[in-house]
């Protein structure tokens, strides 16, 4: 068995803030645990999030391009760099301050297409999305209907196979006693024929 | 008077779910009466190919007589005719024809029931979708009990059963929703039927420690036990746990335990260990952090209840109305739907060794409440009288 750890401490080689936010938003009472309770939990948190305008609270939109003369937000510090490099670095930056502003110049336009080009695909990604579930649910529909026409045709073979079933015998039945009445019918001039006979006979 | 249990294969090297439980049921059995198998020479649930000599044998105490089979089954002429009663308008001749296909095909075995019916009190038919069952079924109805074992798989649509469902004079289920799926399938209600299920058998003692050191196991792991098949869920298995490692960077490893017919993805983190002895199996239950049962079609899975019997937490799939169905009855184990579903509950399970040990606990009391020998001795027995034995 493995030692009992917090949640927070499980090893994670990529982080995946959305599934820890999933996990601490799961209440669980150890006492009485109760097994439908926690699956309704879970199966809220897994469900995939509301779609931008589906709902009152929309998902937080990219963030804001950054303003005109203002350096974006400088990029995170490299993990625990050795002492020289970091030396040597903040000579560069020291070195270079005063091209900053040129420099700024030169990429803001290239930044703010660079934001611009996310924000558009963001959308678009949005917009898949919604567009997937949608089709989900409508071939959800398709094959519901699809299974309904299937059964109804099903039965429809079926009774068509019956009423060919019943026709058939009726149809032999039929020709079954039309022969019975030809030999009844033969039957009977025989027997006419016979009364004849014996009246004559019987009369002699 | 002797009981008879009718099953298509039956064996000590035989593990399949239906026979390992039409065995341990007669084997319990025996001890209330004299108890009989009737059943095949086959071995091989594919072929049904004669493996065992006819005629008479003991097996643990219990009269077994075996009956040869008349033809093998050739896959490719099954596999036509299922295609074509599942997907297309067919008549009850050709449901028949995939009967016979279906097999194992012993008329020697229909013969005997037939002429020996009044030499036996009852005869117990173990999975329903069998040549044996049906018309085995059918030629002693009045003396019939069926524990029918029944999936939602699609073969249980055919007309065939529906007509056989309505045969028997008892049903013994494995499950609720076993039984409610018949009724629904066959409205069957008013024959009497029982939920019943079957044991296990527990060894003594088990060891995690002897596991992981007679496999080089070290770390958490998540256990699989059973056919490593597609059938059973273990590709989306696969696929879930990578995507889980990925996701979640978690340490966790996948142990699988079976013979494969799917090929496993390589990655240091899945390990096979192919067929193991019963002893080994419970060792690995006994360390894992909990079973994994990604199966679609169950009647009553076995491994789950072995896995509760050890106070272990349960991972299953929730397609398969049974799994369900047992995890919330128990309230032992977590179920999914998605993959999103998977990693939340798995990742849930793997942080909070005390939700785990709470399942385990209350699928240890679910267990001891309906699984164990004497509780399934006395249902049978229930049933039997209540059939008139």
């Amino acid at each position: 068995m493995t030692p009992e750890r917090p949640r927070a401490e499980m090893p994670m080689d990529k982080p995946e803030p959305a599934v820890k936010d999933i996990l601490d938003a799961i209440e669980v009472d150890y006492e009485h645990v109760d097994v439908a309770d926690l699956m309704a939990q879970i199966e809220k948190a897994a469900a995939p999030a509301p779609e931008p305008g589906a709902s009152a609270s929309p998902p937080a939109p990219p963030a804001p391009p950054a303003e005109h003369g203002r350096a974006p937000a400088p990029p995170a510090p490299a993990p625990a760099p050795a002492e020289g490099k970091v030396k040597l670095q903040d000579r560069a930056t020291r070195l270079l301050s005063p091209f900053f502003p040129i420099m700024r110049l030169i990429g803001l336009p290239l930044h703010q297409e660079i934001r611009a080009t996310q924000a558009s695909l963001h959308a678009t990604n949005v917009r898949i999305d919604r567009d997937v579930t949608a089709i989900d649910l409508r071939l959800d529909e398709a094959r519901r209907d699809l299974n309904k026409t299937h059964e109804y045709v099903k039965l429809l073979h079926n009774l068509s196979h019956n009423l060919i079933m019943v026709a058939t015998s009726q149809k032999i039945e039929i020709d079954m006693l039309k022969s019975k009445v030809r030999v009844l019918e033969k039957e009977l001039d025989y027997l006419q024929k016979r009364e004849r006979a014996l009246e004559e006979k019987a009369l002699r | 008077m002797t009981l008879a249990f009718v099953v298509q294969r039956y064996g000590l090297d035989i593990s399949g779910g239906a026979e390992l439980h039409c065995r341990w049921v007669a084997e319990h059995m025996a001890k209330y009466g004299p108890v009989e198998v009737l059943t095949t020479c086959a071995h091989d649930y594919i072929t049904w190919a004669d493996h065992y000599p006819a005629g008479t044998e003991v097996i643990n105490g219990v009269l077994v007589r075996r009956f040869p089979v008349s033809k093998s089954r050739d896959i490719y002429a099954f596999s036509r005719l299922q295609a074509r009663v599942l997907q297309d308008e067919h008549r009850l001749e050709d449901e028949l024809a995939w009967l016979d296909e279906e097999g194992p095909t012993s008329p020697g075995l229909m013969a005997y029931i037939r002429d020996h019916e009044a030499d036996y009190a009852h005869f117990l038919f173990f999975s329903y979708r069998y040549y044996q069952s049906y018309w085995g079924v059918r030629s002693v109805p009045a003396k019939s009990i069926l524990v029918p074992t029944a999936e939602h798989d699609p073969v249980i649509h055919m007309r065939i059963f529906k007509d056989l469902f309505r045969r028997p004079k008892a049903f013994i289920y494995n499950s609720e929703e076993e039984r409610d799926m018949i009724q629904a399938l066959s409205g069957n209600r008013e024959i009497p039927g029982l939920v019943v299920g079957v044991g296990t058998e527990l060894p003594a003692a088990c060891s995690a420690e002897r596991f992981r050191r007679t496999h080089g196991l070290d770390g958490p792991y998540v256990l699989y036990l059973g056919r490593i098949d597609g059938n059973k869920g273990c590709a989306h298995l696969f696929d879930y746990f990578l995507q889980f490692k990925r996701d979640t960077g978690s340490p966790v490893k996948l142990v699988l335990i079976g013979s494969a017919v799917l090929p496993i993805p390589a990655h240091p983190d899945i390990r096979h260990l192919g067929f193991l002895p019963e002893q080994d199996k419970f060792d690995a239950l006994a360390g894992a952090e909990l079973l994994v049962m990604p199966s679609f079609y169950e009647s009553l899975s076995m491994v789950t209840l072995e896995a509760w019997a050890l106070g272990k937490a349960v991972l299953a799939n929730a397609h398969c109305e049974v799994l369900r169905g047992q995890c919330r009855r128990s309230n032992g184990g977590l179920y999914y739907r998605t993959y999103a579903e998977f990693r939340d509950a798995l990742d849930l399970l793997l942080a909070t060794p005390r939700l785990r040990a709470e399942l385990g606990r209350n699928g240890a009391a679910y267990f001891r409440g309906r699984y164990t020998w004497d509780i399934i001795e006395r249902k049978y027995l229930d049933v039997l009288a209540g059939a008139g034995a």
